[in-house]
């Protein structure tokens, strides 16, 4: 049986290496998808990710909710792309991702294979800087809170929920547009 | 399979997540390091937090006229601020702890560590650490004051 987060938590605490490898199963994505989604190139990225991780294992016996680690990374996770982005001495006028310079996309690995992933690149290409950040860390924010999420795209949390639920809307009809049969 | 674009929304962030992973996977290092980590992990040291970082400040420039980049790391009993230099690919770290003392400074970052002396007054520099994550143990000779291990930090 799976074990919860929290008692992943306290066991790696106590310095249970299977229980912390599980943990960053977990939780890798996120990370990496959150340190992505700020623009970060594969290597500053790898940085954030890195110290991301490591600032947890200090922090990991200090956790006031050990249940919401997922929260917790993803604050650390933006953070520290948020520093790292300062250092890259990048124009970083405000916290709005949307202004940023995305170096995310195209993503550096090998063009989609099958048709699914074919269908979901041609849409994403075509979505909004914001909605595809969006919905990619969403997609594997596994059991992080609302106001994380909001805060890692730096959305406002009062707008979150509208803006994800046009975002999804954005991307069926670019997926719908494709699947329906060109036979003109 | 339904139609993708009228997949239920929890299918269709799934496939969305499975997409990710097929053009843009987490590296296989990057797991490893994250995997390798907790062998990092102190269990005396009190921990210092980063409370202030210069690179954050509002209009100012790392590289610019604004001088170097100062963090600041916090704990109940003791301070420790570090100014960073960089130099290509390395950084000159020079540090001073709050409560003027000395201490045996140990720098923790990617694939390795490496040791210092504060002077009496607290005062330490160490060159050549790698670019990347970074963090400080800080040993205390006269023994009245637990170690301090500072949050890591990308430099």
């Amino acid at each position: 049986m799976a074990m919860t987060t929290a008692a992943l938590v306290a066991a790696a605490s106590k310095g249970d290496e299977q229980a912390w490898a599980e943990l960053v199963d977990r939780y890798a994505r996120l990370v990496w998808a959150v340190a992505r989604a700020h623009g970060l190139s594969p290597v500053d990225a790898a940085d954030v990710c890195q110290t991301t991780w490591l600032r947890l294992v200090e922090h990991i016996d200090k956790l006031r909710h050990p249940e919401s680690v997922g929260s917790w990374l993803i604050t650390a996770a933006r953070r520290e792309s948020y520093r790292v982005l300062r250092q890259l001495d990048r124009e970083v006028p405000t916290e709005e991702v949307d202004e940023r310079d995305d170096r995310s996309w195209p993503p550096a690995g090998s063009r989609a294979a099958g048709e699914t992933h074919a269908r979901l690149w041609h849409a994403f290409e075509q979505l909004t800087d914001r909605c595809r950040r969006l919905l990619r860390v969403w997609a594997v924010a596994v059991d992080a809170g609302y106001p994380e999420i909001a805060m890692a795209l730096g959305i406002p949390v009062g707008s979150i929920g509208p803006t994800r639920a046009r975002c999804l809307e954005q991307l069926r009809g670019l997926l719908g547009l494709r699947s329906t049969p060109d036979r003109a | 399979m339904a139609d993708l674009a009228h997949l239920p929304e929890e299918e269709l962030l799934a496939a969305i997540a499975a997409f990710f992973d097929d053009v843009d996977p987490v590296p296989e290092h990057v797991l490893a390091a994250a995997k390798g980590s907790l062998t990092w992990r102190t269990i005396d040291a009190e921990l210092a937090e980063l409370v202030e970082d210069t690179a954050l400040l509002a209009g100012t420039s790392v590289r610019g006229a604004h001088g170097p980049r100062l963090l600041t790391f916090s704990a109940p009993d003791v301070s420790v601020v570090v100014e960073v230099a960089e130099l290509g690919p390395t950084r000159r770290l020079i540090g001073q702890l709050g409560d003027p003392r000395s201490a045996a400074i140990e720098v923790r970052f990617r694939g390795g560590t490496t040791w210092v002396d504060a002077d009496q007054l607290g005062r330490f520099v160490v060159d050549g650490v790698p670019a990347g994550p970074v963090s400080l143990v800080c040993r205390f000779p006269d023994g009245d004051i637990a170690p301090l291990v500072t949050d890591w930090v990308t430099l």
